[in-house]
C-alpha cells in the first residue's frame, strides 16, 4: 500500500557568491521500506535522526532530493499539484504540538467542519452531524461543550484529541502521527494512546508512528524503523527489536527506557556511551555511530556499513557482515 | 534513613502567583525535608508546582510571585531563607545552595565564554583572581568528563552540543562546592541516549561530594535510579511522600498509582499503559476537597468535601487519600 | 582572502544597485523641484539669449533622460561634475566640508549612545519612579524638533549666558594651533552636538531599556542570579551585553536620520559641513551639487551598517561572516 523507494533529502548547507553550494546535511539518507494495509510501523530516531523530515517527504510536505513514494501504486512524487491535493484525504498527520497545529482563532467547530467543507458537497447540517460524531469518537463528549470553545481553553490532550479527529475525519488510509504525545503530561500520554490504538483496530488504518521513545512504539506498532543522523540502522518487527536488538545504537536506546522499579532500574546494567550525537553537518566517516560505539572496529571507521538481513531484519552494522 | 540531619526543612509552604485571571495557587501549604547527603525528588506534571517549589527554595521566583506563607529552614545554622534579606541570600546561592536548570540552550549566556561563566560564581563566593577561577573550571570540566576542557573554556555555548551544555550547567552549579543541589528537570531537554550519560555524572558527583540533591522531574525512571526518597505533587499538594523502594512497590494514592502505570515500558504487553482520565485542575480555582477527586477513579462522597491530610502509613512514607486510613 | 574582508566585499557589491536608485530617485526629486538655476545664475533680468547661452554651457538644454545618462556615466567614472555657482568640482566641495560634519556626528552619536545606554539600562533595572521620570524626559526629548531646540539653546547659553559662541567651528582670526586649536574646536562644538544628540539619547534610551527590560526576562538571567554574583553584575555583564544588538542596529540605522539632523543644526549653528552645504545648494538650484551630497551621504550610510554588520559579529558570537 506505500512502498518508499530510496529517498533522500539533501538540504544544501551556506551559501556562495556563484555556482552552487558543495556542502549537503544528509537530513534522509537512502531510506526504503514498505507498508501494507493495516500495518503499523514505527520511526524511532533522536534529534537530527531526519525521522520528521521523512514523514513530510513521505506525504509530500517537502519535495525529498531523489527517491520513489508509491501510495497505491501511484508515485505520488510525480503528481501535480492538483492530484496531490485530492490525494490529501487519504494521508493525514497529526503533528507534536497540537496547540501550534490549531487554529487559534477558530472555534472547534470551524475546525473540524473546515476539512468537509473543503473536501466534501455536504449540507451544513450534514457537517454539524459528522463533527458531532467525530467529538464522539475521540471521547471528546458530551460533544456540545466543545463544539463553540477555541483551542486555547482545552488542555493539552483535548487539543490533541481534537487533531487526530480532524486527521480521521475523512477516513485516511494513512496516518502519520509525529511525536503525538510528547507534549503532553505524562497521566495524559496514556489516554491518547489508548485512542490511536482504538481507531488503529476499529479503521485498519495504516499508521506510521515517529517518535524518540521506543517503548511508545513498541507499545503501539508492529513493525519499526530505527534512524540515526539520516540513516536507517535497524528495521524489523517491534518485537524481535525489543527483545534482541542487533544495531548497537538500539541496544543503547533500549537501556534507556524507563523503568518505574528502584530495585530492577539500579541493577540494570547500561550500554556504555561516549559522547553526544555528532552534528548532521560534518558526521564521522565511515559508520555514523562508531565514535560512540562501544563494539567499534577498524571497518567501521571507514566505509558506512551497508544493510544485511538477519533474522528477518536489516541492519547496517559490520557485526553481522 | 537519614532524618536524624536534616539539610532543609521547608514547612507549610504557600507560593501564589498574581495573573491576570486570578491568583494561582501554585504550591499551597507544602512540607518536606531533605537530609544532608539524600537525593530527594519532586515528581509531578506541568502546573503541579514542582518547580515553583524548587524555585522558592533559591528564592528565585518571577516577579509576580510571592511566597505567603511557610518557612525554609536551611541547616545548621537554622536560617530562614523565606525571612533572609537579598544581600544575604546572595551569598548563600551559588555557595550553599546550586541550581541546575531545564534547558542548557536557554539557560546559559549565549554571547560570554564558558569559561568566564563558570568562573564567575568562584570569584564572587571564593574571592580568588580571574586567573585562578578559570583555571578551577577547567578542572571541573575535566572532571565533568569534558575533552579538551582547556579549549571549551574560550568556547561559546552555541558551539556546543546539548549535552556538552548540560555540563557546562553543572559545572557552574558546583563550582562552589554547595552543600545542596536544587536540579530542575535537569535531563528533559536532552535527547535520551545523552541523557542518561549525565545522569550517571551527576549520580556520581552526588556521592562524591555528599552532595543533597532536590530533583524535579516528571520521569518516574530517572526518580527510581537515583534517588532516596521521592514526594509526589498533584495541583500544588503532596499526595505521597516517603521511601523510593517502598513508595514504587506499594504505591497507595490513585494518581501515584496512575502515573506509574502511565509510564510506557516494554516489560508489558500492549494496551496497557493506562492513562488518568481527565487532565489536570486550573489552580485559580482548585477542586474542593481532595485535588484529585474529579479524576480519581475511586472517588466516593468524602473526597469531594473534605481535603485529605498526609497520614503515615509506614515508617517515613505518608499518603493524603481518604482510602486509606 | 579573510572571512571579514569577503563580507565587506560581498555587501559592497550588494550595495551598488542601492545607490543607483539612489541617484534616479534623488535625480527626479531635485529636477521635480520648481525653480532653475540659470535664473538665479544670470538674474531674473537678464537677456533671453544670455540665459539660453547659460543652459546650453551648463547642458540643461538637453532632455531630461539625455542629462540623466551623461550625468551617471560621469558618476562612474568618478567625476560628479561641477557646482553651477561656486565654479569648483562638487567632489572638492564635499570633501572639504565632510571632516566638520563628522566631528559633529560622530561627537553626537557617541554622547548619545554612552548617555542613552546608561539611562536606559538604569532605567530598565530599577523601575519605579526613577523609570517613570526618565521615560517622560524621554519622551520629550523625541518630541522635539532640531532647529527649534537648536535656537532655544543658543539663545539661552550663547545670547544670554554667553557661555558659548553663536556659531562656526573655530574663532576667526585668531590662529590657534596645536592643542589650543582642538580646545577651541570642543568649544565650538559643543552647544551644536548637544543639540544633535539629544533627540538620539532620548531614541537610544527608550531602545535600550526596552531590549534590556526583554534580556532580564531570558533564562540565562535567572541562571546568572543563581550563582549569587551581584544584581548590577547580572544586569550589566549579563542583561546589557545581550541587549546591546537592537542598540547597535538603531545606531547604524538611524545614521541617516543623523545627518538630516546635522543639516539642521549646522544651519542653525552656522557649522561649516556638508549640512549647511546642502542647505545653500537646494536653496540655490545648485544641482550637481545637491546630487554630489545625497550620494557622498548615501555612502557614509552604507558604510555605518557596515561597520554595524561588523560589529554584530563581536557583539554576538553566534553570527557568524558568511
Amino acid at each position: 500500500m506505500l512502498r518508499v523507494i530510496d529517498v533522500k533529502k539533501y538540504f544544501p548547507v551556506g551559501t556562495r557568491i556563484f555556482g552552487k553550494s558543495r556542502h549537503y546535511l544528509k537530513a534522509v539518507d537512502s531510506i526504503s521500506f514498505n507498508a501494507f494495509q493495516g500495518d503499523s510501523i514505527g520511526i524511532v530516531g533522536e534529534s537530527g535522526s531526519g525521522k520528521t523530515t521523512l514523514a513530510r517527504v513521505i506525504l509530500r510536505l517537502i519535495e525529498p532530493t531523489s527517491g520513489e513514494v508509491y501510495f497505491n501504486n501511484i508515485n505520488i512524487l510525480k503528481l501535480g499539484r492538483r492530484e496531490i491535493w485530492k490525494l490529501r484525504p487519504k494521508m493525514q498527520m497529526v503533528f507534536q504540538d497540537p496547540m501550534a497545529s490549531l487554529n487559534p482563532r477558530k472555534k472547534i467547530k470551524q475546525i473540524l467542519s473546515q476539512v468537509f467543507e473543503i473536501h466534501t458537497n455536504l449540507t451544513r447540517q450534514e457537517i454539524l452531524e459528522r463533527v458531532i460524531e467525530l467529538l464522539e469518537k475521540v471521547g471528546l463528549t458530551p460533544p456540545e461543550l466543545f463544539l463553540d470553545r477555541y483551542p486555547h481553553e482545552l488542555s493539552g490532550g483535548q487539543r490533541q484529541r481534537i487533531c487526530i479527529a480532524r486527521a480521521i475525519a475523512l477516513n485516511p488510509e494513512l496516518l502519520i502521527a509525529d511525536e503525538p504525545v510528547s507534549a503532553l503530561d505524562v497521566s495524559v500520554r496514556g489516554q491518547i494512546v489508548n485512542l490511536l490504538l482504538d481507531i488503529y483496530e476499529q479503521y485498519r488504518i495504516t499508521y506510521i508512528v515517529i517518535s524518540h521513545d521506543i517503548a511508545l512504539i513498541k507499545n503501539i506498532c508492529k513493525n519499526a524503523l530505527v534512524m540515526y543522523l539520516g540513516k536507517m540502522v535497524e528495521r524489523g518487527e517491534i518485537e524481535k527489536i525489543i527483545n534482541e536488538p542487533l544495531h548497537p545504537y538500539t541496544q543503547l536506546l533500549i537501556s534507556t527506557i524507563p523503568i518505574p522499579d528502584p530495585e530492577i532500574a539500579r541493577k540494570r546494567k547500561r550500554v556504555s556511551v561516549i559522547g553526544d550525537i555528532p552534528s548532521l553537518l560534518n558526521p564521522p566517516r565511515g559508520c555514523y555511530f562508531h565514535p560512540r560505539c562501544p563494539y567499534s572496529m577498524d571497518k567501521c571507521r571507514l566505509e558506512y556499513p551497508p544493510l544485511v538481513e538477519v533474522d528477518d531484519r536489516l541492519v547496517s552494522c559490520y557485526l553481522y557482515s | 534513613m537519614f532524618s536524624s540531619s536534616k539539610i532543609l526543612e521547608v514547612s507549610n509552604l504557600y507560593v501564589q502567583y498574581l495573573t491576570l485571571q486570578g491568583i494561582v495557587k501554585a504550591v499551597d501549604g507544602v512540607s518536606f525535608s531533605v537530609g544532608w547527603g539524600e537525593s530527594f525528588a519532586i515528581v509531578g506534571e506541568s502546573g503541579s508546582g514542582k518547580s515553583t517549589l524548587a524555585f522558592s527554595v533559591i528564592r528565585l521566583l518571577p516577579e509576580n510571585s510571592r511566597i505567603v506563607n511557610g518557612k525554609i529552614l536551611l541547616y545548621p545554622e537554622n536560617i530562614d531563607l523565606v525571612k533572609l534579606p537579598e544581600e544575604e541570600m546572595r551569598k548563600i546561592r551559588g555557595r550553599r545552595i546550586g541550581m541546575i536548570f531545564q534547558d542548557p540552550m536557554t539557560f546559559l549566556n549565549p554571547v560570554m565564554r564558558i569559561g568566564d561563566q563558570i568562573a564567575e560564581a568562584i570569584i564572587y563566593h571564593q574571592k580568588c583572581s580571574p586567573t585562578e577561577a578559570k583555571r578551577k573550571a577547567v578542572k571541573l570540566l575535566e572532571k565533568l568528563r569534558i575533552p579538551d576542557a582547556s579549549d571549551v573554556v574560550n568556547r561559546y555555548p552555541h558551539q556546543l552540543s546539548g549535552g556538552m551544555k548540560q555540563r557546562v550547567v553543572i559545572a557552574m552549579a558546583i563550582s562552589c562546592n554547595p552543600q545542596l543541589l536544587i536540579a530542575d528537570e535537569p535531563t528533559t531537554a536532552l535527547d535520551v541516549t545523552v541523557q542518561a550519560e549525565v545522569l550517571e555524572l551527576l549520580k556520581n558527583l552526588i556521592n562524591e561530594y555528599n552532595m543533597s540533591l532536590i530533583l524535579v522531574t516528571h520521569d518516574l525512571g530517572i526518580v527510581a535510579e537515583i534517588c532516596d526518597r521521592v514526594a509526589i505533587m498533584y495541583a500544588g499538594k503532596i499526595m505521597e511522600i516517603g521511601d523510593v523502594y517502598r513508595l514504587y512497590k506499594n504505591p497507595k494514592h490513585p494518581y501515584t498509582i496512575g502515573l506509574l502505570n502511565a509510564v510506557p515500558t516494554i516489560y508489558k504487553s500492549k494496551n496497557e499503559i493506562a492513562g488518568i482520565k481527565g487532565s489536570p485542575p486550573n489552580l485559580i480555582n482548585p477542586p474542593i476537597g481532595c485535588r484529585f477527586h474529579p479524576r480519581c477513579p475511586y472517588v466516593f462522597d468524602k473526597c469531594k468535601i473534605y481535603e485529605p491530610p498526609l497520614i503515615e502509613i509506614s515508617k517515613s512514607n505518608y499518603v493524603a487519600c481518604w482510602l486509606v486510613g | 582572502m579573510s572571512p571579514l574582508v569577503a563580507f565587506v566585499i560581498r555587501r559592497l557589491l550588494q550595495y551598488i544597485p542601492m545607490i543607483l536608485v539612489v541617484i534616479v530617485v534623488i535625480f527626479i526629486l531635485v529636477r521635480m523641484a520648481p525653480g532653475d538655476p540659470t535664473y538665479i545664475l544670470v538674474g531674473e533680468v537678464g537677456d533671453e539669449s544670455f540665459v539660453q547661452a547659460a543652459r546650453e554651457r551648463l547642458g540643461l538644454n538637453k532632455p531630461l533622460h539625455e542629462q540623466f545618462l551623461i550625468y551617471i556615466l560621469n558618476v562612474f567614472r568618478g567625476d560628479l561634475g561641477y557646482s553651477y555657482l561656486r565654479s569648483e568640482s562638487v567632489s572638492k566641495l564635499i570633501i572639504d566640508r565632510i571632516p566638520a560634519t563628522l566631528i559633529l556626528v560622530l561627537t553626537a552619536m557617541f554622547i548619545s549612545a554612552a548617555v542613552g545606554i546608561i539611562i536606559g539600562t538604569i532605567s530598565a533595572a530599577r523601575r519605579g519612579i526613577l523609570d517613570i521620570s526618565l521615560s517622560l524626559l524621554t519622551l520629550f526629548g523625541i518630541s522635539i524638533p532640531y532647529f527649534w531646540l537648536g535656537q532655544m539653546i543658543l539663545i539661552v547659553f550663547s545670547v544670554y549666558l554667553g557661555l558659548f559662541p553663536l556659531g562656526g567651528m573655530i574663532s576667526v582670526g585668531m590662529d590657534y594651533q596645536g592643542i589650543n586649536y582642538a580646545l577651541d574646536i570642543i568649544y565650538h562644538l559643543t552647544l551644536p552636538a548637544l543639540t544633535l544628540a539629544i533627540f538620539n539619547i532620548a531614541f537610544t534610551t527608550k531602545i535600550t531599556r526596552g531590549s534590556v527590560l526583554e534580556a532580564l526576562t531570558q533564562d540565562y538571567i535567572i541562571t546568572a542570579r543563581s550563582k549569587g554574583i551581584p544584581e548590577r553584575r547580572v544586569i550589566f555583564r549579563h542583561a546589557l551585553r545581550n541587549a546591546l544588538i537592537p542598540v547597535v542596529t538603531y545606531t547604524g540605522f538611524n545614521t541617516g536620520v543623523l545627518l538630516v539632523g546635522a543639516i539642521l543644526t549646522e544651519t542653525v549653528f552656522a557649522w561649516p559641513g556638508m549640512g549647511s552645504l546642502l542647505y545653500d545648494s537646494i536653496r540655490l538650484r545648485d544641482y550637481p551639487v545637491v546630487l554630489g551630497i545625497f550620494i557622498y551621504g548615501s555612502i557614509m550610510v552604507i558604510i555605518a551598517n557596515l561597520i554595524v554588520d561588523i560589529l554584530y559579529g563581536i557583539l554576538d558570537p553566534r553570527i557568524r561572516m558568511r
